[in-house]
Parts: structure tokens; C-alpha cells; sequence
């Protein structure tokens, strides 16, 4: 097992009567890109703050590299880097200065910040209150990976983003992980979890569900199918898999968990005009999968 | 301190300090350019019309005419004009060190890397105490430009002009500090900004009402205003040691409050 680079242990955050976070103890080792993964107000940006030293916990205690966050928390955080959710950046200043005055709080290398400019297509020299929503979050997250860390923590990062630049993002996630460096990617979009991670914590109301490697995660993915046929398909229709089977007409509609691979072979005996997959929301995944009831 | 955060905090803050100081350079310079217009009104007459709180009883009598109208002239602008913008920005700015930032969340970014919070704080003072005393080395350049040029038949000493200044920083840096304390309790700005401005105001009554109820003296130890005279320093070239220590008493009071607060303070979203 590779050594630890972020443990909690009972971490517990209340907001009077709010349970924001209930007794997280979680274990992610370094070298890996760790999802974290629930639906808005599950915890994720709570978790994030306290590890930032941010807030203080209620209970509990949570550890970086072997520092605790609270207690050493200058020394916990020399070795991390914090990309937040909310974009917090300063409207009047050009691209190139508000990097380099951030980076030299951190010492972060200029080449690191060259490289993630040309990679993100970001242009230094336009005045950050002119770029576009998606172009202020590459402003967020160069500022976060120029630092030279072992950890990064990235909550929400690829909002606004067009789909090639999160790609290329997903890139350079992944070349930090090939680097040894540890990614904690916050975040309530399940393929995109799926897509990086390798392994992922699942939040919900201020209590971690469940730790899954992704392809536990995908195993216990549900998808909502909806099948046009050229005629109208018979009436016992049988699609192995399938629940919530709902038949109009020439179009068939039903939910899958799991793979799809025995659906689209059984859809293949009939002619298919028109496919849609959709994933539904984490809120109605975990209904799905963990019930009403959070599982302790 | 963070050398870098310094630098990018007054980055951040260095228009509204320029156009302060600016103002304050500006005003100095007025207010004494003005004064050859200003010599023909009876100024110490008009003062002792106003109610005897409020007449400038400080200056002494042995002044010639010309020098006592001049010191009540100045008397009436800097002990109400000058120290008012001198308050606001104070209250302003020693908020915006905290509010601003949290408000538009760059307080997560900058909390983030590792400085503690006390560091933090020592920063933002120290661009504090920076961005006050340009305002008031603004004012004291503009004032004594414009006594050398328009102010040739009154002996202004230069250095208790000086020292005036050092005062109005002292006076200065008391109000930021409250509006630092302020926002490391309230932090949303629009709040912070709203409490701080009502007790800017809420003082500045209670100076009137000091000044003009009778039997209520014991009014003015409440409120910051009172604790700077400048024409005790002009006219009489004495440092009112009970004012300055009123005023760093305040400043070290609110600053070692803002630390110790911030140091424990939830920063919740």
C-alpha cells in the first residue's frame, strides 16, 4: 500500500444545529487520483475547507503527508494546492499578473505556468474581467497547478470549461497522477469521476456512502435508455436487465444498471432508428442504489 | 509577513489609496490657497458665535488677529472635513482587508498556501499602516505647498505641521482598526461596511452632542473624534500625549482583537 497522503479520522463539522459532516474517516493513499463525488451540499466543499485549515472541525481530526491540518497548518499546506469551487479571481488585473503575483507567494515555476497557458489555450495578456466564464476557470486552475505540490485539490474544476479544454484538463490530471502527485477531484458529474478517478468517495449528506475503486462505480451505474424502433416493437418485449420498462408506441423506454453490452445486443434483433443514453442525476443514483436511508 | 501578499494587497487597493491621497494633497492645497480669500471673513467672531463646546477654545489669545482667524480657519476645516475622510477611510479600507477578499472568495485562494492566519492579518496591517500613511503624507505635502505659496503673514511651523500628521495617522490607523475588528467578526462586506459606517456616524454625533449639550463632556471620551486636535500641535507645537495614547491604545486594542479572532474564525461560505 503506498503511503497515506490525506487522512481523517471522525472529521465532524456542524453549523449549530446543520450536520454538515458526520464522522469522515477516509484514507486516500498518494499517487492516485481520488474522486470526490455527491450531489451539491453533500460535504465535498466542507471537507475541502477543513482540510485547508478553513474552517475547524467540530470533532475529529484529519492529517496531510502526516501533519495535522488544524494544528500545523502552515506545514500541512505547503503541500497542497487548492483550486475552490467559486472562482475568486481579480477582475482589473491581466492574466500574467495575477498569475505571477499568486505564484510567488507559492514559488511556483514559471515554466509550469507557461506550459499550462499553451495546453489550456489561455492568453496571458487579456485582463481577466474580459474573459469569457469558461477562460476565467482556466485562469483558477492554472493558478492552482502551476504550484509545484504533491497534492492538488480541485473542487468543481471543470465547470465552464468547452469539452476539449476538459479533456485536456483530464490530460493533465492524469500526468500528475503518472507523477506520483496525489488529485483529490471534487466533483457531482459520475462520468467524470469514472473517466479520471481511480478511485472514488461518494458524499451524501455530510456522510461518505461508500469508497469504490471506478469499476465498482461503473458496475453499480444506472442509465435511463430510450429506444425509437421503426415499428413498433411487440408487446412482451424482453431486454434482459431492464427495469422500469415503459412501452408507447414504436419507442421503449427503461432504466439499466451496469452494463449495457446484453441491451445493445438484444436491441440489435430489431431495427433501431434512434438511441439515447442519459445518466441520471446523483441524487437519483443513490436512491437507486443506497435507498432512502444513507447507509452508515 | 508575506512580502508577496503585501505587494498584491496594495496592488489590489492602490487606486482607491491614490485617488484618496490624491483628494487628501488636494485638499491641503485648497484649503490654503483659499485662505487669502478667506482672510477678509472675521473667523475667530464666527467661531465664538457657535455654541462654546464647539468654538475652537484652544487657541490662545496672545495670536495676532490674522493668526488666531487662520488656526480657527483651519480648526474648522480639518476637525470636520479632513478627519472625516481620514475616518472613512479608515473604516473602509481596514474592512475591505478582510471583508473584500472574503466576500468575492480570493480569501480561500489566499489562506490557502502556507502562511498562518496571523501572518496574514500582520500583512494586510502592514498595507494598512503603508496605504494611512500615504494619505496622510498626501495631506501634509499639499498643506504645506500651499502654506509656502499663499500663507506668507502666518508663522506656520513646518515640523508641528509634521507632527499634526502624525497624529491624523495615529487617528487613522484607530479607524481602520475598527473596521478590521469589525470584518473579522461580521466578514460579509456589505454588513461589515453598513456596521462600520454607523458607528463612524453614531461617533461623529457624539461629538456634536459633547460639544453642545451642557454637562456632557464625559460624552467625548467615547467617541475617536475627539482625540484629534490639530490645532493644539500648530498653535501650541505640544503632542497631546493623552490623544496619542488614546489613539495607539485603540489601534494595538483592535489589532490584537482582529488576530485573535481571525485566528479562530470559521471562514464559512
Amino acid at each position: 500500500m503506498p503511503p497515506v497522503a490525506i487522512q481523517t479520522w471522525n472529521l465532524t463539522k456542524r453549523y449549530g444545529a446543520v450536520q454538515a459532516l458526520t464522522d469522515l474517516n477516509l484514507q486516500i493513499p498518494q499517487g492516485q487520483i481520488f474522486g470526490f463525488l455527491g450531489p451539491n451540499g453533500a460535504g465535498k466543499t466542507t471537507t475541502i475547507r477543513l482540510l485547508f485549515g478553513l474552517m475547524r472541525p467540530t470533532e475529529g481530526r484529519a492529517e496531510v503527508l502526516g501533519h495535522n491540518v488544524h494544528r500545523e497548518g502552515p506545514t500541512a499546506r505547503q503541500f497542497m494546492s487548492l483550486l475552490p469551487s467559486d472562482n475568486s479571481l481579480y477582475p482589473f488585473m491581466k492574466v500574467e499578473q495575477y498569475l505571477e503575483a499568486f505564484g510567488r507567494i507559492t514559488q511556483a515555476s514559471q515554466q509550469r505556468r507557461a506550459d499550462l497557458l499553451e495546453r489550456l489555450e489561455l492568453d496571458p495578456s487579456r485582463k481577466i474581467g474580459d474573459l469569457s466564464m469558461g477562460n476565467q476557470q482556466k485562469v483558477a486552475i492554472v493558478r492552482a497547478l502551476q504550484n509545484d505540490v504533491p497534492i492538488y485539490v480541485v473542487d468543481e474544476p471543470t465547470r465552464g470549461l468547452d469539452p476539449l479544454i476538459q479533456q485536456e484538463f483530464g490530460r493533465v490530471i492524469v500526468e500528475l497522477r503518472n507523477d506520483g502527485r496525489t488529485v483529490v477531484f471534487s466533483t457531482h458529474v459520475l462520468s467524470e469521476a469514472e473517466a479520471l478517478c481511480d478511485r472514488v468517495g461518494i458524499l451524501r449528506n455530510g456522510r461518505l456512502v461508500q469508497v469504490d475503486s471506478v469499476a465498482e462505480l461503473t458496475e453499480a451505474r444506472v442509465r435511463h435508455l430510450t429506444v425509437t424502433f421503426a415499428q413498433a416493437p411487440p408487446a412482451n418485449l424482453a431486454i434482459p436487465g431492464a427495469t422500469d420498462l415503459h412501452l408507447q408506441d414504436n419507442q421503449a423506454e427503461f432504466t439499466v444498471r451496469g452494463s449495457i453490452d446484453q441491451i445493445l445486443k438484444t436491441l440489435a434483433r430489431y431495427t433501431v432508428v434512434n438511441l439515447s443514453i442519459s445518466e441520471p442525476s446523483l441524487e437519483e443514483i443513490f436512491l437507486r442504489h443506497y435507498g432512502s436511508e444513507d447507509r452508515e | 509577513m508575506s512580502g508577496p501578499i503585501l505587494r498584491m494587497t496594495l496592488r489590489t487597493r492602490r487606486l482607491a489609496i491614490f485617488w484618496f491621497s490624491v483628494g487628501t494633497f488636494g485638499y491641503g492645497l485648497m484649503i490654503m490657497g483659499l485662505w487669502p480669500f478667506m482672510e477678509t471673513i472675521d473667523w475667530t467672531a464666527m467661531v465664538e458665535a457657535l455654541p462654546e463646546g464647539m468654538a475652537g477654545e484652544r487657541v490662545v489669545a496672545d495670536l495676532s488677529p490674522t493668526e488666531k482667524s487662520f488656526y480657527q480657519y483651519l480648526s474648522t476645516e480639518w476637525s470636520s472635513w479632513l478627519q472625516l475622510v481620514a475616518a472613512y477611510f479608515g473604516i473602509w479600507i481596514g474592512a475591505s482587508m478582510v471583508a473584500r477578499d472574503f466576500g468575492n472568495g480570493a480569501l480561500d485562494v489566499l489562506l490557502s498556501p502556507p502562511i498562518s492566519r496571523t501572518t496574514f492579518i500582520l500583512t494586510r496591517m502592514s498595507a494598512l499602516l503603508l496605504g494611512a500613511s500615504l494619505l496622510c503624507s498626501a495631506s501634509l505635502v499639499g498643506a504645506a505647498i500651499g502654506v509656502l505659496l499663499w500663507v506668507p503673514d502666518v508663522d506656520v511651523r513646518l515640523a508641528d505641521l509634521a507632527l499634526m500628521h502624525v497624529q491624523l495617522l495615529l487617528f487613522t490607523l484607530a479607524t481602520s482598526g475598527i473596521g478590521l475588528v469589525l470584518a473579522t467578526l461580521i466578514l460579509q462586506p456589505g454588513r461589515t461596511y453598513g456596521v462600520g459606517a454607523l458607528l463612524l456616524v453614531l461617533m461623529f454625533l457624539l461629538t456634536i452632542v459633547a460639544a453642545v449639550a451642557s454637562g456632557g463632556e464625559w460624552i467625548e471620551n467615547f467617541t475617536l473624534f475627539s482625540y484629534w486636535n490639530p490645532i493644539d500641535q500648530l498653535v501650541h507645537g505640544t503632542f497631546v500625549w493623552k490623544d496619542i495614547i488614546v489613539l495607539s491604545s485603540v489601534t494595538l486594542a483592535t489589532s490584537t482583537a482582529a488576530i485573535l479572532i481571525f485566528r479562530r474564525r470559521d471562514l464559512v461560505v
